[in-house]
């Protein structure tokens, strides 16, 4: 167990990546001090991100080997990432089966906060209809990476603008969506909640799903791992690896729930909102 | 120990891409991705750029542009169109906001970046006067027009430099306050501007202007200049702006509602004709231009150039014409034989209160 | 506005500010305008431009562009949130923002994203205190540009 706390951006990353590569099993505690936008491995940069604001405002980008979407992460969330051999008995064939155990300490942390939480297939935490938080998961080398977040507060009108959108309209939208459906700690509770009771109540959870954690240091070893594999993580060739694309601008908000462009020729109606396979149109009023 | 800042030449660029290019390496400047930077920039096709807020309708003879295949493109700083040609030098600084040296205040900005050209052109024997706020004049005529930008912690602050320039072809593509029939007018006009080749009978090879003005900058900024070329990351951010440079959206749509009218009026001082021409935009109550000319006869000579730049921008509301007016006689020692400050208040009021209908430049006329 | 005099420069009492002469109104909604101390400095206002109402900006983006004197400055979101509507007339007289700053010459009004930004902001004492450290030179960032 590796309780690393505030860690350098590219190491809230790299570093169960370089576990996973070195074939170790392990659970990271940790949170990056700053901000970064983290693609999944089958985004497209190009269509996802708009690399002019992010070069400007000085954001940088990472892709991960795990799937899921494009994310803002700052040091207001909270990341718990377990590394597991894929001959692990635990770690059943369909990997996604995994997620309700992987996710257990996170929720039984937001019930104990007083917060109705339960698992909405596959990998959100929900509570009265709204998402807590997002999580994924993917093989690197001969391990399968499960990672997941708690989100104290959230910047939505900076995830707004790092995404590339068709229009403000569309921006504006988003950002009206994410609000409306994503919810924070800080929305939730009167008070802000130390990082310290997070990581001691996730430790807690995972210590009774998993047995006993033994608290490690990065080693050398993995040090120079997290380093190597953080520069290919970073590299250009890396980021600019073509990805998933629509033809329509399409950005998922939580499970089952996207923002779809649509044509220019459906007037003041710039997107749809679409829950569950079923649209919502959203207007262009301010 | 003197700060090293690059030294770039791009060398000749249509006007799309050296415009991207303004950005480009600004945004690069503000990401602290390059030094700060002297960058020496030509045109080819010769073109026409209007200032950021212009409107290209306004400023610009569209069609003659057209006809003669030069380009229109934006600024990304302020102040009014010009004409650049395959032989003017452009000259820019990007820097960042807190080198040290660069001082704080804006005119003050101004003052240092202008000297540093009037250094340049010192070392080819020209004797040349920054004019505030943004000129550089050789015996009042204009030499070199300045304005800038910002983005971030970067400033960029550039300017042109008139080697051997065609004012005929600028006088025909800009949108100027003077009726372009009338060859009194346009003689005028023409000893408003100045360019190397009528100040030294010779236009001195290219790169020797372009060390000597590198030498004015590195001496009055005092800094030392190393050469050095777009960096992968310049050549990246390029191509990604470069489209949008090149786009109508960025060239054709301001979305600041302006208008530009020409009007003229004659107004009889004991001591003479008062001529003044103005384009003018009612709406914004802005004199943007004025062009002044007469049979009166004004010592020194330049001070009517001088007048003009000082009307340049300024507020069309009566008072406001009264005080820059006044202010400029305040602080100028002009004599005017038979012509006192308040004639020229007079005869510009008479300009303003005209009606505009400038359906085909021409504007109105009016004498009094 | 009843207001407080600080040498010349008209500073009223409640509103909040920001480090580049930007001054908040925060309501429901929160107006944004330019203070005394910064339209002077900026000097006659020529143009002023605004990025379409409905524009989503972070703290520090660019909402905005004002010219002076052949200068194109930036206006800076004071905080984060979206433009909800900007000042027409003074975009079409940018005059006012010269005379008027506090009044007609306000720029925008904003829905803010994140109340906690207020922090950031300056009381009119502290603002008071940044226009002497400015003046007296004695300020590290640049003020003017």
């Amino acid at each position: 167990m590796y309780h690393l706390g505030p860690v350098d951006w590219v190491e809230s990353q790299s570093i169960y990546h370089a576990l996973a590569l070195l074939n170790r099993e392990g659970l990271i505690i940790c949170y990056p001090t700053t901000p970064y936008v983290c693609l999944g491995l089958h985004d497209d940069l190009e269509y996802e991100i708009d690399q002019f604001y992010c070069r400007n405002v000085g954001i940088p980008l990472l892709r991960r080997e795990t799937g899921g979407g494009v994310v803002y992460l700052d040091s207001r969330q909270i990341f718990f990432q377990l590394v597991i051999r894929q001959n692990n008995p635990l770690l059943p064939l369909r990997r996604q089966n995994f997620y309700e155990k992987f996710l257990e300490p996170a929720i039984s942390l937001y019930r104990k906060l007083g917060l109705a939480a339960e698992l909405k297939f596959p990998a959100d935490i929900v509570g009265g209809g709204k998402k807590y938080s997002g999580n994924g998961s993917g093989d690197i080398g001969r391990c399968t990476a499960y990672v997941g977040n708690i989100l104290l507060d959230f910047d939505f009108v900076t995830m707004s603008r790092v995404l590339k959108v068709p229009d403000e309209d569309y921006r504006r939208n988003l950002y009206r969506a994410m609000r409306a459906n994503i919810l924070t700690l800080a929305d939730c509770l009167p008070c802000p909640v130390e990082y310290s009771l997070l990581a001691e109540g996730l430790l807690t959870g995972f210590t009774k799903q998993l047995g006993n954690l033994f608290p490690r240091s990065v080693d050398d070893e993995l040090c120079a791992t997290a380093r190597q594999v953080g520069r290919r993580l970073t590299s250009r060739e890396w980021l600019e690896m073509p990805g998933r694309k629509s033809a329509l601008r399409k950005v998922k908000i939580t499970e089952g729930l996207y923002l779809q462009a649509q044509e220019r020729a459906v007037q003041n109606c710039p997107a749809v909102l679409v829950r569950e396979g079923v649209a919502e149109a959203m207007t262009a009023d301010l | 120990m003197k700060q090293i800042w690059r030294l770039l030449d791009t060398g000749e660029l249509p006007a799309a891409d050296n415009m991207a290019l303004e950005r480009v390496i600004l945004t690069a400047r503000s990401c602290n991705l390059i030094p700060n930077t002297l960058h020496f920039l030509q045109f080819s096709p010769h073109c026409a750029l209007v200032g950021y807020h212009q409107a290209v309708e306004l400023e610009i003879e569209e069609d003659y542009c057209r006809e003669h295949g030069i380009d229109i493109n934006r600024r990304i700083s302020g102040g009014g169109s010009i004409y650049m040609d395959e032989g003017q030098l452009g000259w820019e600084i990007f820097a960042l906001k807190n080198t040290p040296g660069i001082p704080k205040r804006l005119d003050d900005m101004y003052r240092l970046m202008c000297e540093s050209v009037v250094n340049g052109l010192s070392r080819m024997g020209i004797d040349a006067r920054y004019r505030p706020l943004n000129d550089i004049e050789v015996g009042g005529r204009k030499i070199s027009g300045t304005g800038g930008t910002e983005m971030g912690n970067a400033l960029l602050y550039h300017g042109t430099l008139l080697t051997d320039f065609n004012v005929d072809t600028m006088i025909a593509c800009l949108k100027l306050p003077l009726k372009k029939l009338e060859d009194k007018q346009i003689r005028s006009f023409k000893e408003r501007v100045t360019c190397l080749k009528e100040v030294l009978g010779y236009v001195p090879p290219l790169p020797d202007i372009k060390k000597a003005m590198a030498r004015g900058f590195a001496e009055v900024l005092n800094v030392e200049l190393m050469p050095g070329a777009l960096t992968g990351e310049e050549e990246t951010l390029m191509a990604g702006e470069l489209p949008k440079f090149r786009s109508a959206e960025w060239i054709r749509l301001p979305r600041v509602l302006q208008e530009s009218n020409l009007t003229v009026a004659d107004y009889k001082a004991p001591g003479g004709l008062i001529r003044v021409s103005l384009l003018i935009d009612h709406l914004r109550q802005r004199i943007k231009s004025a062009f002044i000319t007469g049979d009166f006869f004004a010592y020194p000579e330049r001070s009517i150039l001088d007048l003009e730049a000082a009307l340049k921008n300024s507020s069309s509301r009566p008072d406001d014409v009264r005080e820059t007016v006044r202010r400029f006689f305040a602080g100028n020692d002009v004599q005017i034989p038979g012509v006192v400050p308040d004639d020229f208040y007079q005869a510009l009021s008479l300009a303003i209160a005209v009606q505009s209908s400038n359906e085909n430049n021409g504007g109105n006329n009016a004498s009094r | 506005m009843q207001g407080e005099k600080n040498k010349e420069w008209n500073i009223p009492r409640g509103l909040l500010f920001d480090s580049s002469d930007c001054w908040l109104k925060i309501t429901e909604e929160t107006v944004v305008g330019l203070t005394d101390y910064g339209q002077s400095n900026i000097g006659d206002i020529i143009y002023l431009d605004f990025v379409p109402a409905g524009t989503v900006v972070r703290r520090g983006d660019r909402c905005g562009s004002i010219e002076s004197g052949k200068w194109v400055g930036s206006l800076l979101a004071p905080i984060s949130g979206i433009i909800v509507e900007t000042n027409s007339e003074a975009k079409a007289d940018p005059h006012k923002v010269n005379t008027d700053p506090f009044g007609d010459g306000w720029l925008y009004r904003m829905e803010p994203a994140d109340r906690k930004e207020i922090t950031h902001l300056m009381n009119l004492d502290a603002y008071k205190a940044w226009i002497q450290e400015r003046i007296s030179g004695k300020a590290k960032d640049a003020e003017i540009l």
